[in-house]
Parts: C-alpha cells; sequence; structure tokens
C-alpha cells in the first residue's frame, strides 16, 4: 500500500520553497496583511457622469 | 549498472578470414558462432569448424558508420562483463526508422544480450525468462499485453526489419530474420520493455530496460562525445519532472487543502466582526451647487489589528454616485483615503430586461492597528434625490485576493509541468 508521502524526497527542494511560501500566506493571514497592499489611493469615476467638475473629484 | 570499463578476462580473439576480401573477422566465441560479417567488404559467411566458409550474403549499406564501441570491445553494464561481438545496421521497413545493435557476449553466463541505440537512446536486451506473459487482443496496434502480476505493458509498435549492414560474428543466420514474416512488437512500461519476434509459430520473447547513456561510455571505456547524441526523448527513459509527478501533485493537494482551510481555522481564533453598520441618507449641501453634504460617523472601536473592510451599499436607480472617504484613527491621526464610485443602471428593451454596474463596492486595509476610527464621507452626485447610504466596518475580514494569490502559487509548477510532459510525450521515440 502506497503511502501519502511516497516520493516526497525527490521534491524536497519544492517543499522547502513552498512551505516557507504557505508559512509567509499563513502569517499574511494570521496579521491581516493584504499580499497586494491597500484599496487606499483608488480613484475611480463612473461613466455615467456627463461633466468634469475640476479635478474630476469633489472636495469639500 | 555500469561500473568501468575492464580488460580482465577479456577475450582473446581469434580469426576467420573473410573469403570476400581475405580481412581476418575476430571469433571471440570460438564454440558456438558460426556465422560472421566482414566490416571491410560487408560479405556475411558462414564458417563452422574446419569446413570451407560459404558466402550467405553480401551487405550494400547506404552509409558507412564506424560503432562507438568496436566488435571486440570488453565492458561493464548492469552490472554484468560483456564483450562486444556483434554489430548490426537495422531499418524498419515499416517507418523507415534505422538503429543499430551491438550482441554482447557474456562469458559467465555463456549467453548473449543486445546493447540497442536509437537516436541516442539505449536499451539492453536479453531473451526473457519471465513467466505468465498474457496477451490481450491481437494485431491492433493499441493492443495491450501484460505479465507477472502488477505490470501492464502497452504496444509501442509493430514492424518487421531489413539489416543494412553487419560485422562481427553471430551464432545465428541473421538475414533469416529479414523481411515480413517476422513480425516484432514491442511492449512498453518505462523504463522497461518487452520485444517478441513472431515468426509464423515460432516466438521469441526479450525482455529489456532503459541505459543511461552515460553508463554506456563509462561501461564500455569510450567518451561521451564519440556515442551518437541523444535526440528527443526515449520512450524507455523517465525523466526527473514525471518521476517527481505523483509526490509534487499529492503534495500540492495538500498545500491547497491548507490554504482552502486555513480561513477557518483562523476564525476561529480571530473570528471577522462587524464593528460599524450604520444606513446614512444624503442631504443637499444649499451652501454649495449640486453638493451633498457630508458624512461623519460616530467613532468605532477596531479591537484587533488585522485586516479591515469597509464596505458601501446604496440605493441608486438608474444613478450615479462617487464616494470620497477617509478612515481616520483617532488617536494616531493616520487616515486611510479612498474613492469609490457607484453606477447603477436597470431598464427593458427587446422584451428582455438588463441592468448594468453596481450599487455596492467595498474596500480593504491590511494590517490596520486596533484603536479607534470614524469615517469621513463626501459624496458627490449630480441628482437631488436623497440616496441611502449603508455604511458598514469588518474586522479580521478574509483577504481572498491573498488565497487567490497563493492558489496561483501553488499550481504554477504543477501546471507547467502538466505542459512539459504534454510536450515530453509528443517527442518520445
Amino acid at each position: 500500500m502506497s503511502n501519502f508521502f511516497d516520493g516526497f524526497g525527490k521534491i524536497r527542494y519544492y517543499i522547502i520553497v513552498m512551505s516557507g511560501l504557505v508559512g509567509v500566506y499563513l502569517w499574511a493571514s494570521i496579521t491581516g496583511t493584504r499580499f497586494s497592499g491597500d484599496d487606499n489611493e483608488l480613484k475611480e469615476e463612473p461613466r455615467g457622469r456627463t461633466h468634469a467638475h475640476g479635478n474630476g473629484f469633489y472636495h469639500k | 549498472m555500469a561500473t568501468t570499463s575492464t580488460s580482465e578476462n577479456a577475450l582473446q580473439p581469434a580469426g576467420v578470414a573473410c573469403p570476400g576480401c581475405g580481412t581476418l573477422v575476430p571469433n571471440i566465441d570460438t564454440e558456438n558462432s558460426c556465422y560472421f560479417a566482414c566490416a571491410q567488404c560487408y560479405t556475411f559467411f558462414r564458417k563452422k569448424g574446419k569446413t570451407q566458409p560459404e558466402i550467405v550474403k553480401k551487405f550494400y549499406p547506404s552509409e558507412m558508420v564506424v560503432p562507438p564501441i568496436p566488435v571486440g570491445t570488453t565492458g561493464t553494464l548492469d552490472g554484468k562483463q560483456f564483450t562486444v561481438v556483434g554489430f548490426m545496421k537495422k531499418t524498419d521497413t515499416t517507418h523507415e526508422n534505422r538503429w543499430h545493435e551491438y550482441l554482447l557476449y557474456n562469458n559467465t553466463l555463456d549467453n548473449y544480450f543486445t546493447l540497442a541505440e536509437y537516436k541516442g537512446h539505449w536499451t539492453l536486451l536479453w531473451v526473457s525468462q519471465l513467466k505468465g506473459i498474457k496477451l490481450y487482443g491481437a494485431g491492433s496496434f493499441h493492443e495491450m499485453r501484460s505479465f507477472s502480476p502488477n505490470r501492464t505493458f502497452r504496444q509501442y509498435t509493430k514492424y518487421s526489419f531489413e539489416i543494412e549492414w553487419a560485422s562481427g560474428e553471430f551464432d545465428w543466420d541473421i538475414t533469416t530474420d529479414e523481411g515480413p514474416h517476422m513480425e516484432v512488437y514491442e511492449f512498453v512500461d518505462a523504463p522497461d520493455i518487452i520485444v517478441t519476434e513472431e515468426d509464423g509459430d515460432k516466438k521469441v520473447c526479450y525482455q529489456g530496460k532503459f541505459v543511461d547513456r552515460t553508463d554506456v561510455a563509462v561501461g564500455f571505456g569510450v567518451s561521451l562525445s564519440s556515442l551518437p547524441p541523444k535526440f528527443g526523448a526515449g520512450v524507455l527513459e523517465i525523466p526527473k519532472f514525471i518521476e517527481q509527478e505523483k509526490p509534487m501533485n499529492r503534495f500540492t493537494l495538500l498545500l491547497i487543502g491548507i490554504v482552502l482551510l486555513s480561513p477557518f481555522i483562523i476564525s476561529m481564533f480571530k473570528p471577522s466582526r462587524l464593528v460599524f453598520n450604520e444606513v446614512y441618507r444624503t442631504t443637499k449641501d444649499t451652501s454649495a451647487w449640486s453638493s451633498i453634504n457630508p458624512i461623519v460617523t460616530p467613532p468605532f472601536e477596531v479591537k484587533h489589528s488585522g485586516a479591515l473592510n469597509v464596505e458601501f451599499v446604496t440605493n441608486i436607480t438608474n444613478n450615479w454616485i462617487e464616494l470620497q472617504a477617509s478612515l481616520v484613527n483617532d488617536k494616531t491621526g493616520k487616515t486611510y483615503e479612498f474613492t469609490k464610485a457607484l453606477e447603477f443602471y436597470q431598464g427593458y428593451e427587446g422584451g428582455e430586461s438588463w441592468s448594468e454596474g453596481d450599487f455596492e463596492s467595498d474596500v480593504n486595509f491590511s494590517s490596520v492597528p486596533a484603536g479607534t476610527y470614524h469615517i469621513n464621507l463626501y459624496p458627490y452626485a449630480e441628482t437631488s434625490i436623497p440616496i441611502d447610504i449603508n455604511v458598514r466596518v469588518e474586522q479580521n475580514t478574509v483577504l481572498y485576493s491573498n488565497i487567490a494569490w497563493m492558489l496561483a502559487a501553488v499550481l504554477t509548477l504543477p501546471i507547467l509541468r502538466s505542459w512539459r510532459k504534454s510536450a515530453y510525450e509528443n517527442n518520445i521515440f
């Protein structure tokens, strides 16, 4: 009966690299760190807008 | 496995004079060899005991090939000592493929082996002692045969052959194997092969295995560069990436499981929680043209540092609204600014309902420290109709983009290997 871990020695370097990557992922999940950064500084403009308004955004 | 070449116990060749040109053809297995092929004039002749040599055939090679492992060379391969006693260049009359065969004599076993080379790929073959070979189907190219008990060999090819030329000595008339009456079947389960030669009711079965090119060079003491270069992928050779395929697939499944389960496990310790949820209705700012009064939320507590999700749900229909917002830390003054533009249109046209855009949107912030926050919201719209805006803030939100990135990273190499395997299988000889 074959073992789930049979042949893992043949891919030990891949296992080391991917384990490190999964470790980083778990750390990011626990600390709430987003790989792609924040959504801040996001500038969007609706296509339905009918005219330009200053720099395109309303500021109080 | 090959070790090093050796001249120990090397057989001292006698010689048989070629009836065509008088050249002395080496005779190593003096007891059994009775057919000889001259490398000078390509005469194939019979010589048994003290009888006069009898010419059987004259070969007319299309090109002269000097065997990189000359007849008479001794060496070790697969843990056995061999002497090269014969060489043949064969042509597959069905597919026009050409390959070389070295006849190897093992003095200890008093047995013959064949070392075949095709496009730089080497196979060691010997008469099979295997029992219980089972045949399934007959005649078709895709039939399968298997033997004892766990191996299944898939038919790879079927052919007949001609011998273009030969040199050295043989214990049978090699020319009787030529022609369509002899059908050769090859069955492959890499790195092993079974070859059957069927001539009417007479069947001979050979077993074989992949031999590394380097082992051949080292085993027979010839330089690697003198051997034919490898072309494409050999059908018996199992590349490393195929050996690694199964463990890598299992490991990838394990990683996918960890990545997909981690949000649930982490949520046990850091559950997602709605820390703010209020609905605001926009009011026109009478002091400014075509603008809406800003909205300032009351303070709310973010108890754990982590990812924060701010969501806006509006009731716009056939309209748009622009939301410029700041998430402000009341203690430090640190501000997270963002702008979301929402637009939602719907209608009925040509007998069908349609809708476009979205009336809700959200933003994620990474590693937001614990503390008290409020949101300053500056809506802008061209309509004077009041718009309801539901502001929702969730802490410890699940970062689905991280999961997507991680799954992409986990699947990249297996997918690339799958393409490589496909390319390899299309390039097998």
